[in-house]
């Protein structure tokens, strides 16, 4: 069988594990498609050539890279669900060239299924945009128009993503050895990442510097914005050096003989320490946009664009997330087996999954949050924003990590304990 | 002498559909005393594995009956059967089986958090092990961090930290090198012999079995042979593991 035939008949046998990354495919087109448009669009304050660049365009084109990165997000994590097939085209003698072609051709199938249906449902769904915002904005145009310099906005954008796929798979095959092909689905190793050595105290100060500046200053969201760079560099330091040493302590000391909390912890710290950059991700740009939104409270065609960009990267954020937790769910089905032997029970399986889970949406939801609280009060009762609004900003984002832990936790649980036996 | 497993005509029958059934097990009967030290040998797909773990509550035979310290395990129901493993199993494997996030301290001490025991206790009752298995100064590594027979000793250490009465080993040399495996056999067998510790091990090595005080050969689901060493020498006792392990093949021979 050919490389190309042998990658389709792969691609079919096994399309389950490609959902995933279809899925992201055809949401980061969608998203594409309807910011672009929506940037071209004059209701919303753009430009239908899309020459001029209004803040509202340098926002979209940030959710759109982000979209796109998590569309890349997702394609290393189907590569890594792929390793086998790729060590047995390695094994059977197949060059670079060879795998890239597998890893292309499956990737090019996928495309051409994606890329038209997100731009397919992205057309459907700009008019229920449209529909529901040009009433609040009081415009009267169709809301069915297509804006050409949103469309051409589109195809760079998902050509660019193209190439980008194309050479992070090339890259992937040209790198990739067969030692590691074959135990990348169950390696625990965590690479360590940079960072800069300060004590420990330092980076939790740095991170609530911010909040008394909030306090102290008064209502201006671009200082408000400084000061959060400065407290996200913070977060950053406790993510990567304060909470797992807070873990390893907590584990090493105070829960040695807790049966669930010393397995729930040490999961914890590497959960954590795999998705430090994806949950500074989620709060850099759950921050961001928050005084974005301060910032442009009483300009509504520019505030829509920002609340949208806010739900569709909180929603994306989500769901990689939760993506990352079955991953990782994948990986300690071996070891929950493990712990059956030993002597644990379903119930404390259970319960060992429910306090990782619990840590985990807690750090996303709790960091952030701090400073959402104090931002969004500050603004409220300056009356530069409205009470509900601020509210309803806080809502919105522990609602969907609040229903993500839950759907991980669902997953999570169903992956490992399935035929776990007894 | 106390029996601590009692197995009495075991069928394990692998799938629902008759046509498809593969019969692992076909009516096997083994005890295991307090003090044993059993190697099961046999060819693969022979049933070694099926075997151990009927025996020791990981599956359930199809007919048949297992019983361990007089309780029959089907009876057992979970929280049980979890009880009984921490109180009285320690499991060897060949893939180790340590958990990934956790540190070897943490990996070793895991057994001892469902007992319900002091922390200094587990802290003294880790070093202790850890040390008499030179594996002290890896305490704070995690397992990706250490080599594969440090790893065989950390299972090894996690699997004696709860001063289990009977340990389940299959294949544990699997993934050792020569020295190290025989390293590992040596402490198993002293164990055996002064602390009266029951193994029940798994293994297609003739050398690595012959450290064993009785060798249960399997073919085709069922006990085609049991040596007992007595008081063989360890040499004479490999050349007749060796014998019947390679009986088949010698019928084979030409000349």
């Amino acid at each position: 069988m050919g490389t190309i035939k042998f990658a389709i008949h792969m691609l079919k046998a096994d399309f389950k594990k490609s959902l995933f990354y279809c899925g992201s495919l055809i949401f980061s087109t969608i998203v594409v498609f309807v910011f672009f448009n929506m940037t071209a669009n004059p209701a919303y304050g753009g430009d239908p050539n899309g020459r001029s660049q209004s803040f509202t365009t340098v926002l979209s084109l940030i959710v759109v890279i982000i979209a796109m990165v998590m569309a890349f997000f997702a394609n290393s994590f189907y590569l890594s669900g792929k390793s086998k097939e790729l060590a047995i085209e390695t094994l059977s003698g197949g060059s670079v060239l060879t795998l890239a072609g597998y890893i292309l051709t499956q990737n090019f199938m996928i495309m051409l299924i994606a890329m038209p249906l997100g731009i397919l449902i992205g057309y459907f769904v700009t008019p229920l945009i449209n529909a529901y915002l040009y009433p609040q904005l009081g415009v009267t145009d169709s809301i069915w128009k297509v804006y050409s310099g949103g469309a051409a906005y589109t195809i760079v954008g998902l050509l660019t993503e193209m190439v980008w796929l194309v050479l992070l798979n090339t890259g992937y095959a040209y790198r990739t050895e067969i030692k590691t092909l074959i135990s990348a689905e169950k390696t625990m190793t965590v690479k360590s990442k940079g960072m800069i050595k300060l004590p420990k105290f330092v980076f939790v100060l740095l991170y609530i510097l911010p909040i008394a500046l909030f306090v102290c200053l008064s209502p201006d969201a671009f200082i408000y914005l400084a000061a959060s760079c400065v407290g996200l560099f913070g977060i950053s330091g406790i993510l990567k050096s304060v909470i797992p040493s807070v873990l390893k302590k907590l584990s090493r000391e105070r829960f040695l003989n807790h049966p669930h909390r010393l397995i729930s912890i040490g999961n914890l710290n590497y959960s954590l320490k795999q998705s430090t950059t994806l949950i500074q991700m989620i709060i850099i740009s759950a921050t961001f946009l928050v005084c974005f939104m301060c910032t442009y409270f009483n300009d509504p065609k520019q505030l829509i664009i920002i609340i949208m960009s806010y739900v569709v990267l909180t929603f994306m954020m989500a769901v990689s997330l939760v993506y990352k937790v079955i991953i990782e769910a994948t990986h300690r089905a071996i070891s929950f087996r493990h712990l059956k032997m030993i002597g644990y029970i379903t119930k404390d399986l259970k319960k060992i999954i429910r306090q990782e889970i619990l840590g985990m949406f807690s750090v996303v939801i709790l960091f952030p949050m701090l400073y959402f609280v104090v931002i969004l009060i500050r603004f409220s009762s300056a009356g530069l924003m409205e009470w509900g609004f601020a509210i309803s900003v806080m809502a919105f984002y522990i609602f969907i990590f609040v229903i993500a832990a839950v759907i991980s936790y669902w997953v999570y649980k169903g992956i490992v304990l399935k035929g776990s036996g007894r | 002498m106390n029996c601590i497993v009692e197995a009495k005509d075991v069928v394990k029958i692998y799938g629902d559909n008759e046509k498809t059934q593969v019969v692992a097990l076909d009516h096997v009967s083994l005890n295991i005393y307090e003090g044993d030290f059993i190697t099961v040998m046999g060819p693969s797909g022979a049933g070694k594995s099926t075997f151990l773990n009927n025996l020791s509550t990981i599956d359930l035979p199809t007919k048949g009956s297992v019983k361990i310290n007089g309780v029959e395990v089907r009876a057992m129901g979970e929280t049980e059967i979890g009880r009984f493993r921490y109180e009285n199993l320690g499991f060897i494997f060949q893939e180790f089986n340590l958990l990934g996030t956790l540190t070897i301290f943490e990996n070793v001490a895991v057994p001892l958090s469902l007992k319900n025991i002091a922390k200094d206790e587990i802290k003294s009752r880790v070093q202790e092990i850890a040390k008499k298995l030179e594996i002290d100064h890896l305490l704070d590594k995690y397992p990706d961090e250490c080599s594969g027979g440090q790893r065989q000793r950390v299972a090894i250490a996690r699997a004696l930290v709860t001063n289990p009465k009977l340990i389940v080993a299959d294949e544990p040399t699997g993934n050792l090198d020569s020295k190290n495996s025989h390293e590992l056999l040596a402490f198993l067998k002293e164990l055996n012999e002064k602390e009266g510790v029951t193994i029940l091990m798994v293994t297609h090595d003739s050398m690595i079995a012959s450290y064993s005080k009785k060798l249960v050969y399997i073919r085709d689901g069922i006990i085609d042979g049991v040596i007992e060493r007595e008081n063989m020498t360890q040499r004479e006792y490999f050349y007749k593991i060796v014998d019947i392990n390679s009986r088949e093949s010698q019928a084979l021979l030409f000349d």
